[in-house]
């Protein structure tokens, strides 16, 4: 495989899928890696890229302090959710999103309003009980 | 012989603090690293662990093994769903925020090419979108395979892929910015 082959461009693919560890690769893609890795010098510059890339990373890593400044401590005075509470909230909002339903229904079945001009008229004259000529 | 994960939650839904303090002695060094990855603060890291945790005592007894995977990829999912939110509300992270070298003493010179490359990963870093920046954390400094990783950010194997492809191709290249090859 050379340089002008297509090879690097995949290699470059299955570099940035994997990373530099190659021993970590599926080993076909492994095995071509290591031969475009030894003949081309574009590849072994990528490849050393990367590496020095994960090396930065695992150098850089935050290292965190040996205590925690209390917080274990101070997590521990709040109070723990209890599971009877928890299911009688969860009763609740099921009563309410029922009764909620139950009223979207009856509303939905309810007659709805004419658009009819005679209809609207009529209505609007019902209480006065004058509307008969109509 | 080391009690499990799930033994010590089982312990944490009965109040037992002692069990809830080994459960953060385990877990808090990686979430630290992780959320710091992530959020570019340690200050600002040790916030939203401090919030997992919390969340993660007050619903212990509510915890379903089951419908919620291991307790270590839960605390991920939290502090991944968390730092990312914070990253996002947050002003961008400095360039210049590399932590102390972990190991030995190199020569002079391996020293400012170590430098070097620290400063390049933090100005690539700084500049990735907070989810490929997840990724990149989840991986190396969470230490999780694909699959765990995707599960913690609530995506697809192929979508993580795609973001942790995207982020190591902008760290590769920041590494060979203004070099001859």
């Amino acid at each position: 495989m050379t340089m002008d082959d297509s090879g690097l461009g995949e290699f470059l693919d299955a570099l940035d899928l994997y990373g530099a560890q190659t021993e970590r690769w599926p080993q076909a893609e492994r095995e071509q890696a290591q031969i475009l890795i030894a003949r081309s010098p574009q590849a072994r510059a990528q490849w050393q890229a990367m590496e020095r890339a994960e090396r930065a990373l695992l150098r850089t890593r935050t290292v965190c302090d040996a205590t925690d400044g209390g917080m274990t401590a101070r997590i521990l005075r709040l109070r723990q959710d209890n599971p009877r509470r928890h299911a009688a909230r969860r009763a609740s909002w099921a009563v309410a999103a029922s009764f909620a339903v139950i009223a979207g229904l009856y509303v939905g079945a309810a007659p709805q309003p004419s658009d009819n001009p005679e209809d609207i008229v009529v209505a609007a004259l019902a209480p006065s009980g004058g509307h008969d000529a109509w | 012989m080391e009690d499990s994960d799930d033994e010590l939650v089982a312990r944490v839904a009965r109040g037992d603090g002692a069990a809830f303090t080994r459960l953060v002695a385990r877990h808090r060094k990686k979430l630290i690293a992780m959320t710091t990855r992530i959020v570019g603060s340690y200050a600002l890291a040790e916030d939203v662990v401090q919030d997992v945790f919390t969340r993660a005592w007050q619903r212990a007894p509510l915890w379903r093994p089951r419908s919620e995977g291991s307790f270590g990829a839960w605390l991920a999912r939290v502090a991944t769903n968390l730092a990312i939110d914070h990253a996002r509300k947050a002003a961008p992270l400095p360039l210049e925020d590399a932590a102390e070298p972990l190991d030995g003493t190199p020569s002079a010179d391996a020293q400012l090419i170590e430098r070097e490359d620290e400063r390049r990963l933090a100005g690539a870093l700084a500049a990735l979108p907070a989810r490929q920046r997840a990724a990149v954390a989840l991986t190396y400094d969470q230490g999780l395979a694909n699959a765990e990783a995707a599960a913690a950010m609530e995506i697809s194997v192929g979508a993580f892929e795609l973001l942790l492809v995207r982020a190591r191709r902008t760290l590769r290249q920041a590494m060979t910015e203004g070099s001859a090859i």
